[in-house]
């Protein structure tokens, strides 16, 4: 028995239902399983080794080795670099992506800025979660798709989602994978009103939206492009148009006011 | 970089792939390990260390050490992920098609533990001739790839494989050969080479997607080693032929022998194996020629010289104008040994090293706009992007209308001028025009008697 994840259009992971690497993909990938599959299907699977490491294989070929608890995050790092890089005409932002009363936000940062633990609390307060890795922009620059992916937890929150299971990354030590009920289906449009760039910072106060200039954040939105600006044809006027949504600097020290910082922003450009 | 720093690097990878160099003490003590990363880096074997660990029970490494090669090791793996998707993806869109995937690729699925330990900048296949190859450009041309501009080294420098084509979304680059060298080697070696080889060994992959046999391998591997030493990474290449010498049977390389003579290369062969014999203690085959211009060049590359250092940078530099005149002049044909190659070499890297001081001295020649940036209005200031350099910048409104100003080559006397004239201040102007030059957005442009000298 095989199952499917459709990562994109044009590319799908097949894996056994009795492979340790089916149920690493469904920790990351849930939101992708599907019945049918378009494009190029690449079957992936596991070798136990002596050493108790898990070899992993893609169609045959030995692609890595990595410790069983290391599993997920190491398909969770080869799935994203499948399917962004098949995302050909699009531009493609490290930013997690939230439909907040129906407005369209994007929350863009670095590693450790905090962006997936907010997407995730906003989305568990009821909120439509669009992704909290890779969020694909039209060309147009006014609307973002859904790349559901499961969100990425570190351990300063493993206490809200004591369920979930524990991997260990090398890179980014002990993670965990949540998928909010709320989440999009995958590719689903989100017409964007508002980039806020976040920032965990413990001495900040309270959450507040800080408005930043344009010129304040091309450089940080080419910093977050996935593949440079060579990537994609048009990816110098999209950052442009980016631009011109409303930007914010969001410092935050309780995750939850900086949710009702980014709920109140919506309520205010809804009305 | 301390010939010191590449012995202990080469002794540390010996003990990571287990061959006899790792009987060698590493000497360490009070090493630079941030040369040593940086070395590592050049010469491309972080993915190979931060995989296995092996080569850590030879002595302690830095944590911060460990820590960057373990994340090149696994950045790395997903890199090839993608690389191996591809070309499975290639090659199954046109079942009919068969090619020889060499290099990087073939060592990976074929000689490492896994891919993710082998960094590859492209994809290399060999073709049977220039109708198959054609055929199989064609598809690549088809799925969005495209053909990358010749770079100013390859205008001038005679290459074996035709333009590379990349694909600028996927950021995948395949390289397309019909020949494995510069000068050529005869069209029956390449026929044999093809004729030899074999099927990758992995069940569901295409038949038409093969690798050379492992004789091939080591041969053309060689070759490969030492064909480049200023753009390859020497010291890798030659770990994988000792690598691959050192696993395989006599029988084995009784016919790299074999067919290094049958195909006139054994002297470059030998050079590369006796090498790698030295920096790993692999085995050797075949007898080491008398020392030859290509082995000085490699070892200056290397900046391992046995008992010489090439610290300074002046001296790094000067080797490295000397290595690539000489390349050029042995891929030309020409005997590596003939004292008036070397005459000319050394009169040809004098004269670009000239060249390039007295073209630094001029201030008052033209500059233009590089031709390839697309700029693009962020509130008041220009953001621009450098598609052949990649960079990318944001100017402030007077560098953006300077930059803006330069409609035509013009001399930086006459753009200070004319934006005077429109009510901007010299000094700051001139400021402008010096930082757009340092970034590389303008360029000077070779004038006069200056230009044979490029």
């Amino acid at each position: 028995m095989g199952r499917h994840w459709q990562l994109n259009p044009s590319v799908a992971l097949e894996a056994s239902t009795t492979d340790p690497i089916c149920s690493a993909l469904d920790e990351v990938f849930s939101a992708f399983a599907s019945k049918e599959v378009t494009g190029h299907t690449h079957r992936v699977s596991t070798e136990l080794r002596d050493d108790g490491r898990l070899e992993v294989l893609l169609e045959g070929a030995r692609v890595g080795t990595v410790e069983p608890d290391a599993l997920a995050p190491f398909m969770e790092g080869s799935g994203l670099g499948l399917a962004m890089r098949r995302m050909e005409e699009r531009l493609v932002l490290h930013a997690a992506g939230l439909e907040i009363a129906g407005v369209g936000i994007a929350l863009i940062g670095e590693k450790g800025s905090g962006k997936s633990t907010l997407a995730l609390l906003a989305a568990v307060a009821g909120h439509r979660f669009f992704g909290d890795e890779l969020l694909p922009i039209a060309a147009s620059g006014d609307r973002a798709f859904a790349f559901p992916k499961s969100a990425t937890i570190k351990e300063g929150v493993f206490h809200l989602f004591a369920d979930k299971a524990e991997h260990q990354d090398p890179l980014r030590g002990a993670v965990r994978y949540v998928l909010p009920p709320s989440h999009a289906a995958p590719d689903t449009p989100l017409p964007l009103r508002a980039l806020v760039f976040p920032r965990f910072m413990r001495e900040a106060e309270e959450a507040e939206l800080m408005p930043l200039v344009a010129e304040e954040v091309a450089l940080p939105l080419v910093q977050q492009t996935f593949g440079g600006l060579e990537r994609v044809e048009g990816s110098v006027e999209c950052i442009a148009r980016l631009c011109r949504l409303p930007r914010y600097f969001l410092p935050y020290a309780d995750a939850m006011s900086a949710v009702a910082a980014l709920e109140a922003l919506a309520a205010e450009l809804q009305a | 970089m301390s010939a010191r720093t590449i012995e202990a690097l080469a002794t540390r990878l010996a003990h990571a792939l287990d061959m006899p160099g790792h009987h060698r003490r590493p000497r360490e003590a009070n090493l630079d390990w941030e040369e040593w990363l940086a070395l590592v880096d050049e010469h491309r074997v972080g993915p190979l260390l931060g995989a296995r660990r092996t080569w850590e029970r030879s002595g302690p490494v830095p944590t911060w050490v460990r820590e960057a090669l373990i994340s090149q090791s696994l950045r790395n793996a997903h890199e090839m992920v993608f690389h191996i998707s591809e070309l499975l993806r290639v090659f199954r869109s046109r079942p009919r098609l068969s090619g020889v995937v060499l290099k990087g690729v073939a060592l990976a699925l074929t000689r490492y533990g896994h891919s993710g330990e082998r960094v590859i900048s492209d994809v290399d296949v060999l073709f049977r001739g220039i109708g198959p190859l054609e055929e199989f450009k064609e598809v690549l041309l088809e799925d969005g790839y495209v053909a990358s501009p010749p770079s100013a080294a390859g205008a001038t420098q005679p290459h074996h494989h035709h333009p590379p084509l990349h694909h600028p979304a996927r950021g995948v680059v395949l390289e397309l050969h019909e020949n494995l060298s510069t000068p050529p080697l005869p069209r029956p070696v390449i026929q044999e080479m093809i004729d030899a080889s074999v099927p990758t060994g992995l069940p569901a992959w295409p038949t038409g997607l093969r690798v050379l046999d492992p004789a091939s391998q080591v041969i053309h591997q060689a070759m490969h080693a030492l064909d480049d030493p200023v753009d390859s990474p020497l010291l890798r290449n030659l770990l994988e032929v000792g690598w691959q010498l050192h696993t395989m049977d006599p029988f084995e390389r009784e016919r790299v022998e074999d067919l290094a003579h049958r195909w006139g290369l054994e002297d470059r062969v030998a050079e590369a194996v006796h090498l790698a014999h030295d920096l790993f203690g692999t085995p050797t085959i075949l007898s080491l020629p008398d020392f030859g211009a290509r082995r000085a060049w490699s070892m200056l590359r290397l900046g391992w010289t046995g008992s010489h250092r090439l610290d300074k940078p002046w001296a790094r530099r000067l080797s490295r104008h000397l290595a690539d005149a000489h390349l050029r002049r042995i891929n030309q044909g020409e005997g590596e040994r003939d004292l008036l190659v070397l005459a000319s070499v050394l009169s040809e890297s004098l004269r670009r090293s000239a060249s390039s001081f007295i073209t630094r001295q001029r201030k008052d020649r033209p500059l233009e706009r590089v031709p390839a940036l697309v700029t693009a209005e962020i509130g008041e200031a220009l953001l621009v992007f450098d598609r052949d350099s990649g960079g990318v910048h944001l100017l402030d409104p007077l560098a953006a209308e300077v930059l803006l100003s330069v409609e035509a080559p013009a001399t930086a006397k006459h753009l200070t001028e004319e934006l005077v004239a429109k009510g901007r201040e010299a000094p700051t102007v001139r400021t402008c025009l010096e930082l757009l030059v340092e970034r590389g957005l303008l360029a000077g442009l070779a004038v006069g008697g200056i230009l044979p000298l490029c």
